[in-house]
């Protein structure tokens, strides 16, 4: 599969069948799923599983056309093929034109879950919303059209621990109207030449290097690299997850926005927290940036290297300020890409992933002194963020409102 | 001079033995040690994998650090001892910078 990811070095941008996709970990993917999952005033369940859908049938449909697949077995093998490349376990389709019973064994969410809390607490709930969307979408794709199919896990191992779950894939009694994915979005027309920051860190080095190593499902359909459990995920699943859940909230009541937004930046603060505190301690670094790292201040910037290699675009630190503040600016952040695709000019700045990951970086390096390689653990976290002194940070420039790059600044409170 | 392990629990669960040779290794010990077990050794700059079927050995030029993922437990401890005799029988790699 790897001859059909498309790196755009410019943009600092990664395509796989039209589809921008970008690395996280199950410690991000399991927090914003929940986040989203919880608040019962709205049907969370169906925002993430609709939003697969919707994603993954643009993602497929694109990769059956463009591998010229015609027959239902090609298809749904390939569909197999991919949900495993990209990390999220691996699906074995019994199913029918009429629908059927999918199986799924090594889910990312799932395993993901039980490795996370699975040893102080029960769950009741099937966790694979995502999965559930696939393979709804992969339906649609092989037989029919767009919202053909509905699907529903009847068996989850977060809840019976056993060795696999269970889907089921009927097709719907009306078909759905649903909104495909706007693949790349909005691109910059032209990466602007941002200033090289006070660093020994090379960023197109560090790109090179992450771009170059093959990191795909293994023979579970997992990717371990990194000290963490990755998945390769279209950016826009990320992305309408978020926007719809806070439109949603909007729509309860509109106080309830703020709210919303402070988890999404919650998300981020636990992204960089748990993925980039695992990178950072990982033989990976060590080997990548570990040679370029001369002070403290490099940390930062190799972070913010590694980040541009995720496929989350151009992300750079512009200045950093030991111990006290940095600026870091994003030209074509993919959320950015997706909300000048899907909505009209923001009002305020709407890059909420961001806002928490920059203020987090810096909370990594200087509170948590991730270069002593602290367990990164709850209690860690909770130690960490819950006392005073901590990075906070706000987007001073957003291209989502008219600007021509977002910009962040963070320091202490 | 024995090799130190240290047992550590992953993100997602998984269970993986930190292996410090007291030494960088070689990309010709590494690519000894994939083939004797049925692997495949690649090499990413500095970066080295030892993929096996049953998971994968990271370790690197620069470092005397490497990590082994594996889920065979008999492998595991096999290429273990393999790294351990590696050390006693080559030494140090480079006891003088020149």
């Amino acid at each position: 599969m790897f001859e059909h990811l498309y790196i755009d070095r410019p943009r600092k941008l990664v395509a796989f069948f039209s589809e921008p996709v970008i690395f996280h970990c199950h410690h991000y993917n399991l927090f914003l799923q929940q986040t989203i999952e919880d608040p019962d005033w709205i049907d969370g369940v169906s925002i993430l599983q609709t939003s697969a859908q919707e994603i993954f049938y643009s993602l497929l449909a694109n990769a059956f056309k463009r591998l010229g697949l015609q027959t239902a077995a090609e298809r749904l093998a390939t569909a197999a093929h991919i949900f495993s490349f990209l990390g999220f376990g691996r699906l074995n389709f019994e199913v029918t034109e009429e629908g059927g019973e999918v199986e799924l064994t090594h889910s990312h969410y799932a395993e993901g879950w039980l490795g996370k809390y699975g040893e102080q607490v029960n769950r009741t709930k099937p966790i694979d919303h995502l999965a559930v969307g696939y393979v709804a979408a992969a339906l649609d794709a092989t037989f029919a059209a767009l919202g053909t199919y509905v699907a529903e896990e009847t068996s989850c191992v977060a809840v019976t621990r056993q060795d696999h779950c269970i889907i089921q894939v009927t097709k719907a009694a009306v078909p759905r109207s649903l909104t495909p994915s706007p693949q790349m979005g909005k691109l910059i027309d032209q990466p602007v030449p941002f200033p090289k920051g006070d660093t020994s860190v090379d960023y197109e080095a560090v790109n090179e290097a992450l771009w170059g190593l093959p990191l795909e499902g293994d023979t579970n359909g997992q990717i371990r690299a990194f000290n963490v459990l990755l998945t390769r995920m279209p950016a826009n699943y990320y992305n309408r997850i978020q926007y719809r859940f806070l439109d949603e909230l909007q729509k309860v009541d509109p106080q309830l926005l703020e709210v919303g937004q402070a988890l999404i930046r919650e998300s981020g603060h636990v992204c960089v927290f748990y993925t980039f505190g695992n990178i950072m301690e990982s033989l990976e670094w060590e080997t990548v940036v570990g040679p370029m790292l001369n002070t403290d201040t490099d940390w930062i910037h190799g972070g913010y290297a590694v980040a541009s290699s995720l496929g989350w675009g151009r992300w750079q630190a512009l200045e950093v300020v030991s111990n006290e503040s940095c600026r870091v600016a994003i030209d074509g952040n993919y959320e950015a890409n997706y909300f000048l695709a899907s909505y009209p000019p923001a009002a305020q700045p709407a890059c909420y992933f961001a806002q928490g990951a920059v203020p987090a970086m810096m909370n990594i390096v200087y509170n948590g002194h991730i270069e002593r390689k602290p367990v990164l653990d709850e209690a860690f976290y909770n130690r960490l963020f819950q006392r005073g002194g901590v990075f906070q940070g706000v987007e001073v420039k957003a291209r989502e409102k008219g600007d021509p790059w977002c910009e962040f600044y963070a320091q202490r409170l | 001079m024995p090799i130190q392990l240290s047992k550590r629990r992953e993100c997602g669960g998984t269970w993986v033995v930190d292996v410090d040779l007291g030494r960088s290794p070689t990309g010709e010990e590494l690519t000894t040690v994939a083939q004797r077990y049925g692997g495949r050794c690649r090499q990413f700059q500095q970066l080295i994998w030892l993929d096996f079927p049953s998971g994968r050995i990271t370790a690197s030029l620069r470092l005397s650090r490497l990590t082994i993922r594996l889920e065979d437990k008999t492998l595991e401890a096999a290429i273990i001892a393999e790294l351990q005799q590696l050390v006693e029988a080559n030494g140090p790699a480079c006891a003088v910078d020149l």
